[in-house]
C-alpha cells in the first residue's frame, strides 16, 4: 500500500515537472534541479533496495534517517537558492523602478 | 553628457503630505539650487501636492525605502550631469541654510555628513537609540578610520566622484542606507568629513521614538554592525 502511495506521488511529481518545463514555467536551473529530484524519486520507488543500499553504504542504521537527511538537506538548499534569487530580483526591481521614474520625469518635462 | 552648474538637492518623501507644501515653500527661497523631490511610492497626496506646486518630482511606482529613493536621485544626477548632490529631509528637520555649508565642505571631501551632535547643543535621542547609534559609529569608524559623531544623519552631500559610485550601488535596506553608504564610500577610498548642523524639531509626521521601534532599531543596528564586521577591514 505504501508503495502505491509512493508510486502515485512520484508520477505526480514527474508529470508536474514535465508540464511546467514544457510550458516554460520553469527556468533551466530549476528544471534541472527538479528533474534530478524526480529521477532520484523514481529510483527510490522503482528499486526497493535503492534507498536501504545507499543508507547502509553511507553508514546510516535506518534508511528512514537517511531519507530525512536527504529531504531536509534538499529542501534547505532549495529555499536558500530561492532566497538569493529573490534578493537578486529585488535589486533588479529597484533599478527598474528607478529607471521608470526617471524616464517618466523626463517625458513629463518635454 | 550634459553638465549642470547648480547643485542638486534631493528630497526623498514618503507620505509627507502634511508637511511637504511647507518644505517646498521653504526650499523655493533658494533658487541657487535645483531640487528633485522623490516620491517613494507614497499612498497619500504627497506626489499630487508636489505636482500641483510645479515641483520637479520623480515618482517611484511603489515604496522601496529611502535608500532606493536616494539611489534614484544619484542616477538622475549622474544622467543630468550634476556635480554635487545634497540629501535633504522632506519633513524639514534639516535647516536649508546649512546646505551651503555642506557644499563648501565638499571642496575638501567627497562625502560630507551634517552631524546633529558634532559640537552642538541639545539634540536628544532616546536611550535605546543612543546605544544603537554608538554601535553604528563603531562599525563605521572601523572602516573609515575616522571617528564620525553622527553616522545615521540623512543630511549629507556628495560630489561627482561619490555620485558615480552611489548611482551604481547605493545600499537599499532601511537604516543600512545611511550607515552602509558611508562604509561603501570608505571602501571606495572616498574622503568623508563631518560638519555640525543644528536640527529643527520635526515639523510633521510621526517621530519614531516609541520603545518597540527603538528596540527594533537597535536590533537592526546590531545586524548592520555584524554585517560590516564581516566585510574587509581597511
Amino acid at each position: 500500500m505504501t508503495w502505491v502511495i509512493g508510486l502515485i506521488a512520484v508520477i505526480f511529481l514527474v508529470i508536474l515537472v514535465f508540464i511546467n518545463i514544457r510550458k516554460g514555467h520553469l527556468k533551466e536551473k530549476y528544471a534541472v534541479l527538479w528533474l534530478a529530484v524526480s529521477i532520484l524519486s523514481i529510483f527510490a520507488v522503482a528499486i526497493p533496495q535503492f534507498v536501504p543500499f545507499l543508507a547502509k553504504s553511507l553508514g546510516f542504521t535506518l534508511p528512514a534517517n537517511f531519507l530525512f537527511v536527504v529531504t531536509v538537506g534538499t529542501a534547505l538548499l532549495l529555499t536558500f537558492l530561492l532566497s538569493t534569487d529573490i534578493s537578486k530580483k529585488q535589486k533588479q526591481l529597484e533599478i527598474l523602478a528607478s529607471e521608470i521614474a526617471i524616464l517618466k520625469n523626463q517625458i513629463n518635462k518635454n | 553628457m550634459k553638465t549642470a552648474s547648480k547643485p542638486l538637492v534631493v528630497i526623498p518623501a514618503f507620505n509627507e503630505a502634511a508637511i511637504i507644501q511647507k518644505t517646498f515653500a521653504e526650499l523655493s527661497k533658494y533658487p541657487q539650487y535645483d531640487f528633485l523631490y522623490i516620491d517613494d511610492g507614497s499612498t497619500d497626496e504627497t506626489s499630487q501636492i508636489l505636482k500641483n506646486l510645479g515641483a520637479n518630482v520623480l515618482s517611484l511606482p511603489f515604496n522601496l525605502g529611502v535608500g532606493v529613493a536616494m539611489r534614484t536621485g544619484f542616477m538622475f544626477a549622474l544622467e543630468n550631469g550634476y556635480q554635487s548632490v545634497v540629501q535633504f529631509d522632506a519633513d524639514l528637520q534639516h535647516k536649508p541654510e546649512y546646505i551651503i555649508e555642506l557644499l563648501t565642505a565638499l571642496n575638501a571631501a567627497d562625502v560630507v555628513v551634517g552631524s546633529r551632535f558634532a559640537g552642538n547643543e541639545n539634540y536628544r535621542v532616546s536611550f535605546m537609540r543612543k546605544i544603537a547609534m554608538q554601535l553604528l559609529r563603531v562599525a563605521v569608524s572601523r572602516h573609515t578610520g575616522k571617528s564620525l559623531t553622527d553616522v545615521t544623519s540623512g543630511f549629507r552631500a556628495a560630489n561627482k566622484k561619490a555620485i558615480e559610485i552611489f548611482a551604481q550601488d547605493y545600499p537599499a535596506e532601511y537604516l543600512a542606507d545611511t550607515v552602509e553608504s558611508l562604509i561603501l564610500a570608505a571602501d571606495k577610498n572616498l574622503v568623508i568629513t563631518e560638519i555640525p548642523t543644528i536640527m529643527q524639531n520635526r515639523q510633521g509626521g510621526q517621530p519614531s521614538q516609541n520603545l518597540l521601534k527603538s528596540t527594533l532599531y537597535l536590533g537592526r543596528s546590531i545586524l548592520v554592525l555584524i554585517a560590516s564586521l564581516s566585510l574587509r577591514k581597511r
